[in-house]
């Protein structure tokens, strides 16, 4: 934990989501949106999951109870962007930090040596790896955005809260003499925020009280993935049901309930 | 001068020092490992000036505007339209990914006729004009000369088509079975309503769905997510899954799909009970007299499955709340009969009706070919039948059949009708933009442009609760060798001498919107038209011969058997009757839907137990119909005796992403005809279970 407490900065702006699970329906359209707005490539072989890149995905829980008192829940997981990042710390080529103000974990894919140490580091399996080269079917690569390379095979990969929308309202508010630092919540909403239907998705910077993110992750329903691990992710989840939030932190039976928020 | 071990010491330390305060190594490394990953078959990244174009969705599920993103003009990404009333700044998995389904190997690039050893070449447009033009000049005026599927019953493209169709002589037009259309012949044949039902969401603060899953596939989704997630209105589910909706709902309450009729009629008991009756309702009596004694609390409790106090809850539920509203639908958006269609309509009309929020009665577009048959006309017309009466030879079969964006041979069940329904045809014509089964099995393949190459437009969608018109320009040239169908057309018929009495497609877009006094060009920069415009509902009936009968029948002890029912899933994450899953959407499927290319056949506990099936377990679903390959997959959130089946899977066409990825279930369905309606539906069908 004090290794990691000393790679962390506290920054003015700490981009944050907070996801109502309560609202997702499992739609995918933020997965859709991600990949579209971030090169990502169509899977090799649909057949192997293993070896899928993705940078959200949508998880299906469950209250592991039988019918009729079963009940489903949807858990998107983006980067969670921690505030004490387990994969910067053992990154041998200094390919992934967290320096920028804003708090957002970088991946520097030329940097990348693919030795994929950080894969193993992250509890959240929101790393991937590229196994094979990227390849659209023929005339799709005109869709590439300008916004994300193209990573080609070796290398890892991540959510970075479609930093370059962040990049892009930063330059926006310096064309227009405004401060950076206290960005309007619209001016940068990551891809999957900005489609999810039910908005079940909320961005925003978790240290300004103007933006509604602040005060989401304050509610007494939101939590965080594995917060027992210190790693501080910047995603918060809310949900009224207390069985969503002992899934959250990856609680057994036996651990103590008074550690789960009571609704 | 001699280097003696100190001067090379003194060397070597400088030089280590020196090539570490230099910045050129680290540039080297750093310019080494960008090159490393520099290679000709990654494709670089497009510049240039960015902007933004508005179009509108037409993918086979609800239409709605999105704009597209682009550079230089080249679209990119797709998202959701703030400006727009249906989308409100959402978007579904579907639209998200239509930027990309453009570039779909599955595209065709060219007209393309079949020849005699079932292969696809080459023809010209003049040729093929030229080869239509030959076989419908000898069968002009005929009844049996031609007829027209359309998959797109909102487009004013069908005011063309079914102008054509009618004026060479023939009245077989016809839109692919949905649940808007079993509703509409129970609004309208049974109950004597007229117009169309919208549903008004945004005054509504209670939705009771029942089975439709307004969140996931049903209607106007975007527009029921967006209101949703804005906290408009608490939602209420009910079905034999927990499916999105239920997932998003405030409730969820497992019924049964066969049992939502009953469900809907047990809430009208209490409803009625609580003193509410309809006055200027003919025969409204006998209709409270059959609720009365078909549904007390005692009878409720075995037709729907729920504890009396339940439905007495739920039924609480609506009379408190200032405007419900009720949406009766099938999880697969069709197939379903029409006695849950009627219960929840009398449901609606005894809670609400035509004041804020509920159901209400939506004016049908106006013409702007007066020659034309009426968009209300055709939606009357019945494909099922019309293809069973061809296939079994009781009705003469068409010379040529078109078919404008639909797939009948893989979204209608039994494709062994409608195969040889097709046999029976000579020449079948397929206006297609993507190479789908059923243009697969066409002799001429005329294809349409993409909807993001060409003009359209979408008049008050199902689900819409008020009145509206959207239209959209081309946001990119054709890809294709393609002609917009409605264009194409004009040019035949004017060949034919048909007299059809518009220039081009583009001018009847923008005569329709004058018609409607709505500005063109606020409509084409994305902004949806939109009137507060209630009509007449007619003198309705909630009692008369054939609705006794449909009930009695509805109401008859079901048979007692040990088979299980089955629940066909639609999601818009695995297409829709008209589009295929796309390269994008194939990459959100869970582990629990789809695995080594079986797709996952839900089912609970307690269901395995009696048909002795265990978690993994490969099985065939099996009817008379044939069989459907899928592996069982354990999960508590499904209704017992009951089995869940996604659809959108077992394409035998379009691109190597959807090909032979699962199985389609819509083959094994049983068609009945129901008592009463005489709705052809195929939505309660029960399966047994084989391990292989």
């Amino acid at each position: 934990m004090s290794d990691m407490k000393q790679i962390h900065h506290d920054f003015e702006v700490k981009w944050g989501m907070a996801i109502d699970i309560d609202k997702c329906t499992g739609c995918g359209a933020c997965m859709v949106a991600c990949q579209a707005e971030n090169n990502i490539p169509p899977a090799k072989d649909p057949f192997d999951r293993l070896r899928d890149v993705h940078w959200i995905y949508v998880y299906k829980l469950n209250n592991g109870r039988e019918f009729p008192d079963n009940d489903v829940a949807y858990l998107p997981r983006p980067c969670m962007q921690c505030e004490h990042p387990t994969c910067v710390s053992v990154c041998p080529v200094i390919a992934t930090t967290k320096e920028e103000e804003g708090g957002i974990v970088s991946q520097i894919y030329p940097r990348c040596i693919g030795c994929r140490y950080c894969i193993a580091a992250c509890p959240y399996h929101s790393r991937v790896f590229n196994w094979f080269d990227p390849v659209w079917p023929e005339g799709m690569e005109k869709t590439l955005t300008p916004y994300v390379s193209v990573r080609p095979r070796g290398v890892v990969e991540k959510c970075t809260f479609c930093h370059h929308r962040y990049q892009k309202a930063k330059e926006e508010a310096y064309y227009q003499g405004k401060n950076h630092k206290d960005l309007e919540e619209s001016a940068y909403q990551p891809a999957c925020a900005e489609a999810c239907p039910t908005g079940a998705i909320v961005f925003g910077d978790l240290n300004n009280p103007k933006h509604q993110v602040s005060k989401l992750a304050k509610s007494k329903y939101a939590f965080r993935l594995l917060e027992k691990l210190g790693t501080e992710p910047k995603v918060y989840y809310l949900s009224q049901r207390e069985w969503v939030r002992r899934q959250g932190d990856h609680q057994l039976e036996q651990e103590n309930k008074e550690e789960v928020k009571e609704s | 001068m001699a280097l003696d071990r100190r001067g090379f010491l003194k060397f070597a330390a400088g030089g280590i020092a020196g090539s570490l305060f230099t910045p050129i190594p680290w540039k080297m490394i750093d310019d080494v490992s960008i090159w490393t990953q520099n290679w000709s078959w990654i494709p670089n990244n497009p510049e240039g000036k960015l902007s933004s174009k508005p179009s509108l969705v037409k993918l086979g599920s609800s239409e709605y505007g999105i704009l597209i993103q682009t550079v230089n003009g080249q679209p990119i990404t797709a998202s959701g339209n703030p400006n727009h009333g249906l989308s409100l700044g959402g978007i579904d998995p579907l639209a998200a990914s239509s930027v990309q389904l453009a570039y779909s190997p599955s595209r065709i690039k060219q007209p393309l006729q079949k020849d005699s050893s079932g292969k696809f070449n080459p023809i010209s447009w003049n040729d093929a004009t030229k080869l239509l033009q030959e076989k419908l000049e000898p069968v002009k005026g005929r009844q049996d000369s031609v007829s027209f599927i359309s998959g797109d019953e909102t487009s004013s493209a069908n005011e063309i088509m079914a102008a054509f169709t009618y004026k060479m002589g023939s009245e077989n037009y016809y839109f692919p079975p949905s649940d808007e259309q079993s509703q509409l012949t129970v609004w309208h044949s049974l109950m004597k309503g007229s117009g169309n039902i919208g549903y008004d969401l945004e005054d509504s603060d209670l939705v009771l769905a029942m089975g439709a899953n307004i969140l996931d596939s049903w209607g106007t989704v975007t527009r029921n997510q967006r209101l949703f997630g804005q906290d408009k209105y608490r939602l209420i589910y009910t079905g034999p899954t927990q499916t999105n909706t239920a997932v998003g709902a405030n409730k969820f309450l497992p019924v049964q799909s066969e049992a939502q009729g009953h469900l809907a009629l047990a809430l009208a008991y209490y409803v009625m009970q609580s003193g509410i009756t309809i006055q200027n309702i003919k025969r409204f009596r006998e209709f409270y007299n059959f609720v009365t004694q078909n549904y007390d609390p005692r009878q409720s409790k075995q037709k729907t499955g729920l504890s009396e106090d339940t439905v007495y809850g739920l039924a609480k539920e609506l009379l408190s709340a200032q405007n419900p509203l009720i949406i009766m639908g099938s999880l697969k958006g069709e197939g379903e009969s029409g006695f849950p269609f009627y219960a929840a309509l009398c449901l609606n009309l005894l809670l609400k009706f035509g004041n804020k929020g509920g159901i209400k009665n939506l004016p049908a577009p106006p013409q702007v070919l007066q020659d034309s048959p009426s968009l209300q006309e055709l939606k009357k017309g019945n494909l099922y039948p019309y293809i069973q009466d061809v296939a079994n030879e009781n009705k003469n079969a068409p010379e040529i059949l078109f078919i404008y964006e639909a797939n009948p041979i893989y979204s209608l069940p039994n494709p062994a009708l409608t195969r040889k329904f097709f046999d029976k045809i000579p020449l079948k014509v397929s206006f297609s933009p993507f190479m789908d089964e059923t243009a697969a099995e066409s002799d001429l393949i005329l294809p349409t442009p993409y909807f993001l190459e060409r003009y359209d437009d979408s008049f008050t969608p199902f689900g819409s609760g008020k009145t509206n018109y959207s239209a959209a320009n081309p946001v990119q040239a054709p890809l294709t060798n393609s002609r917009n169908t409605p264009d194409f057309l004009l040019d035949l018929a004017s060949k034919l001498r048909l007299n059809i009495n518009i220039g081009s497609y583009k001018s009847l877009l923008q005569k329709k919107a004058d018609l409607l006094n709505a500005d063109w060009d606020s409509l084409i920069k994305g902004n949806m038209w939109t009137k507060d415009q209630f009509e007449d509902s007619g003198e309705i009936q909630f009692w008369n011969k054939n609705i006794e009968q449909m009930l009695v029948h509805a109401n008859s002890p079901a048979s007692n058997d040990n088979k299980l029912y089955l629940v066909p899933e639609n999601k818009l994450k695995t297409g829709t009757d008209t589009t295929a899953f796309t390269p994008f959407l194939l990459k959100t499927f869970h582990d629990e839907e789809f695995e080594d290319n079986l797709i996952y056949a839900r089912i609970n506990g307690k269901t395995a137990r009696k048909n002795n099936l265990r978690d993994k377990d490969r099985i065939h679903l099996v009817t008379p119909r044939g069989r459907c390959k899928a592996r069982i997959i354990l999960e508590e959130d499904v209704i017992t005796d009951a089995i869940v089946v996604p659809t959108g899977f077992g394409h035998t066409s379009w691109d190597k992403f959807s090909r032979n990825v699962g199985d389609n279930v819509n083959k094994i369905m049983l068609v009945k005809k129901e008592k009463g309606s005489g709705l052809i539906h195929w939505n309660n069908t029960k399966v047994e279970i084989e391990k292989i």
